[in-house]
């Protein structure tokens, strides 16, 4: 029981920290290169299911520069009541749009993703060591009034892995995504996406647990739905495993829901 | 007691015509931007917010279907292009060209531009090209010959310039080899 708590905790974490980053019409479970305008702040709530447990987060953004937002993750809380309840973890992460080119109603955009994911070091679970662990990430995305394309990596890496816990995650996430009623700007405005995600969770024999000591990959198909009016979006997505995960081991990834709304405010200055 | 309800009736619809008589400025300065970038209007909020907090901006207008933003300005306004160009950039995206408006003011003439261009190999591709153009505000008599790859359309003056029509046309995979500008007068 212990093991799988664990597993349903670390399954969480790396989908909570790695898996969505939401930032404007982006991929639900990949990343997008899109920043929040300069100055503009922006809170995220948003709920993911995994393995029949709610994990809520709360996000606040924050654009730095036209091409630097900062985010700050903050759980609410965590699955069981093994922990204490205050927020045990905090993640900070940024997002570096290095390529930009604007065209009539259009743009291309590649980014560099960066986060830090700390826990506190008095945590009931042990093995707290381990943290900060830490993740980096590419992405590359085409925007049009009609399409969007996105094509993102990333790799997370843990300080140490143990028999539930992978010392690293790598992501590969390619999007599609279609706007099919091109309305006014004072109007809705629903974008329907499609998702592949690959993960590959990196584990070593020393290390091996239930999951077989070796390095397992799952493919998940995610169709989403980004549901926009002016400045709030609601968006909703659904990870299932296309191939691997259904093995039904704990540490495996599962079907996952995502349900957020995202805000943006006016900027400050 | 139903006429004194008729009355204030009458009254709340004038005075509601009054409101709306109110927010649209009388004949003044206007300021029209054409910006890259813009897909979509969750996007187009921050520069929305943006614009409008320049001193002068009286309201704005977001066209995200043409790319473009209408500004009416106050009439002793003093909004420099520097300003313009910082805040558009400071929303993430690029101002391509802007152009100062008296409304009110009929636009003299209209362009009929002719362009040969290759790679207009197949309906898909003339669809993209329309997607494109419409983007610019160009729409207007679009015609589109793929036996001799030669596309003409119409566009009002000073809303289009043969550079950006190239600039738009080769982003999208085509190559524009000549462009022929004529001004006609408008009907």
């Amino acid at each position: 029981m212990g093991i799988f708590r664990k597993a349903l905790w670390w399954g969480a974490m790396v989908g909570m920290h790695l898996g969505t980053m939401g930032w404007a019409h982006e991929p639900v479970f990949g990343l997008g290169p899109h920043t929040l305008y300069q100055y503009g702040l922006g809170v995220e709530f948003e709920t993911q299911k995994i393995h029949d447990n709610w994990h809520p987060t709360m996000e606040i953004l924050y654009g730095v520069t036209p091409n630097f937002s900062a985010t700050l993750a903050l759980p609410f809380q965590r699955p069981g009541k093994a922990f204490p309840p205050q927020p045990e973890n905090l993640v900070l992460r940024g997002k570096y749009r290095f390529y930009k080119r604007d065209m009539p109603g259009a743009s291309h955009q590649a980014a560099l993703h960066g986060g830090v994911i700390v826990l506190p070091s008095n945590g009931a679970e042990g093995g707290n060591s381990a943290f900060p662990n830490v993740f980096m990430g590419l992405s590359v995305g085409r925007e049009s009034r009609r399409h969007y394309g996105f094509v993102a990596v990333r790799m997370r890496w843990n300080r140490q892995g143990s028999a539930t816990t992978p010392r690293g995650v790598l992501k590969l996430d390619a999007a599609y995504g279609i706007r099919p009623w091109l309305l006014t700007y004072r109007q809705p405005d629903p974008v329907f996406l499609v998702e592949i995600n690959v993960v590959q969770r990196l584990t070593s024999h020393a290390t091996a647990g239930p999951s077989g000591g070796r390095n397992r990959t799952h493919i998940f198909l995610s169709p989403a739905l980004l549901f926009s009016y002016r400045n709030i979006m609601i968006k909703a997505g659904w990870k299932n495993p296309l191939f691997g995960g259904k093995e039904n081991l704990p540490s495996d990834p599962t079907r996952e829901i995502v349900l957020g709304v995202e805000i943006h405010f006016p900027p400050f200055r | 007691m139903d006429q004194r309800w008729v009355w204030i009736l009458a009254w709340v619809f004038f005075l509601a015509g009054w409101v709306s008589t109110q927010e649209n400025p009388s004949p003044g300065k206007r300021m029209i931007l054409q910006i890259d970038g813009l897909s979509c209007s969750f996007c187009a909020y921050g520069l929305e917010k943006k614009l409008n907090k320049l001193e002068g901006v009286e309201r704005l207008e977001v066209q995200l279907n043409e790319g473009k933003v209408i500004l009416w300005l106050r009439p002793q306004s003093s909004l420099s292009r520097e300003e313009l160009v910082q805040k558009v950039k400071e929303a993430g995206f690029t101002l391509r060209n802007l152009k100062m408006e008296t409304e009110g003011d009929s636009v003299a003439v209209t362009r009929h531009f002719r362009m040969q261009v290759e790679g207009i190999r197949c309906e898909a591709c003339e669809k993209t090209m329309i997607e494109a153009l419409s983007h610019l505000g160009c729409t207007r008599e679009v015609q589109i010959n793929r036996k001799h790859q030669e596309v003409s359309l119409i566009c009002e003056s000073g809303k289009m310039d043969a550079a950006t029509l190239k600039q738009s046309l080769e982003n999208i995979g085509f190559r524009v080899k000549a462009i022929e500008e004529k001004a006609m007068p408008k009907e």
